[in-house]
């Protein structure tokens, strides 16, 4: 039988609301759990702001035949270019649906710090 | 391979005669043969290919007729008589700002500036290369050795 913990507020997803309302919860003394699907950010590694455009095959201008195919839905985000798109979840993996007519363009960037990363 | 190594040596002439060596680094050094074959390939969509395609054979056929060789064979003086032929016509068919280019001449113009000035070549060593432009002087003097600053974008 696995450890079982008890706790009085369970946040799910850290980016920034849920990194918020963990930061208001525990300052309240509330016991706070903060789930989180993605991976954590590894500043070294993962940081792309001191690429350069000729470091990137497509200088830039992403990889439009392959962005297509897998993130049909995240490259309508101005954020995911050829540096942050990395940091979107590929549709291809993750579909969801709408009612008809109702189209929404969900946005996912799945790490610790959620969107607040991009 | 996609290109054959006479529309390879079409593109390279083309583009060194766009952006030459003078001083600086010309187009080939910089790899922009290499970046516009990756863009035609692997980013345009069909109608954009396909009127690069025609294009490029076009050039070689008009050079074909007037000299009787390839354009990458011809001499200087021909290649410029095609290039300003196709510059001339360029204009006369000129897009709207919202259209994507409608001639040949202007889409391989705009590979070849938009490769080059990506390139580190272009940035460091033609343009003066500043990400973090740290002042802004309103009014400098414009000498022989000025350069132009770019922050990449």
């Amino acid at each position: 039988m696995p450890k079982q913990e008890r706790y009085d507020a369970i946040v799910v997803g850290s980016g920034i609301t849920g990194g918020w309302a963990a930061k208001e919860l525990t300052e309240r003394g509330l016991r706070t759990l903060v789930l989180e699907a993605g991976r954590s950010i590894d500043p070294e590694n993962d940081y792309v702001m001191t690429t350069q455009a000729w470091e990137l095959p497509f200088r830039g201008r992403r990889d439009r035949i392959r962005q297509e195919r897998e993130r049909p839905i995240q490259r309508e985000c101005y954020a995911c270019d050829e540096w942050s798109e990395k940091f979107f979840v590929r549709d291809n993996e993750n579909p969801y649906t709408t009612e008809d007519e109702k189209p929404f363009l969900w946005i996912r960037s799945r790490q610790v710090g959620g969107r607040s990363i991009v | 391979m996609f290109f054959t190594s006479q529309q390879r040596e079409t593109i390279e002439a083309l583009s060194e005669l766009i952006i030459p060596t003078t001083d600086t680094p010309g187009a080939i050094t910089a790899g922009v043969p290499e970046f516009i074959e990756l863009i035609v390939v692997e980013w345009y969509d069909t109608d954009d290919r396909e009127r690069f395609m025609r294009g490029l054979t076009e050039v070689d056929e008009r050079t074909q007729a007037l000299a009787g060789v390839v354009f990458a064979q011809s001499g200087v003086e021909t290649q410029a008589e095609i290039v300003s032929a196709l510059e001339v016509e360029s204009r006369t068919t000129i897009a709207s700002e919202e259209e994507a280019p409608s001639s040949f001449f202007q889409q391989f113009r705009g590979l070849v500036l938009s490769g080059y000035y990506s390139s580190e070549i272009g940035l460091r060593e033609e343009l003066l290369y500043q990400p973090i432009p740290g002042r802004f002087d309103g009014c400098v003097d414009v000498s022989e050795v000025t350069r132009s600053v770019s922050d990449g974008n």
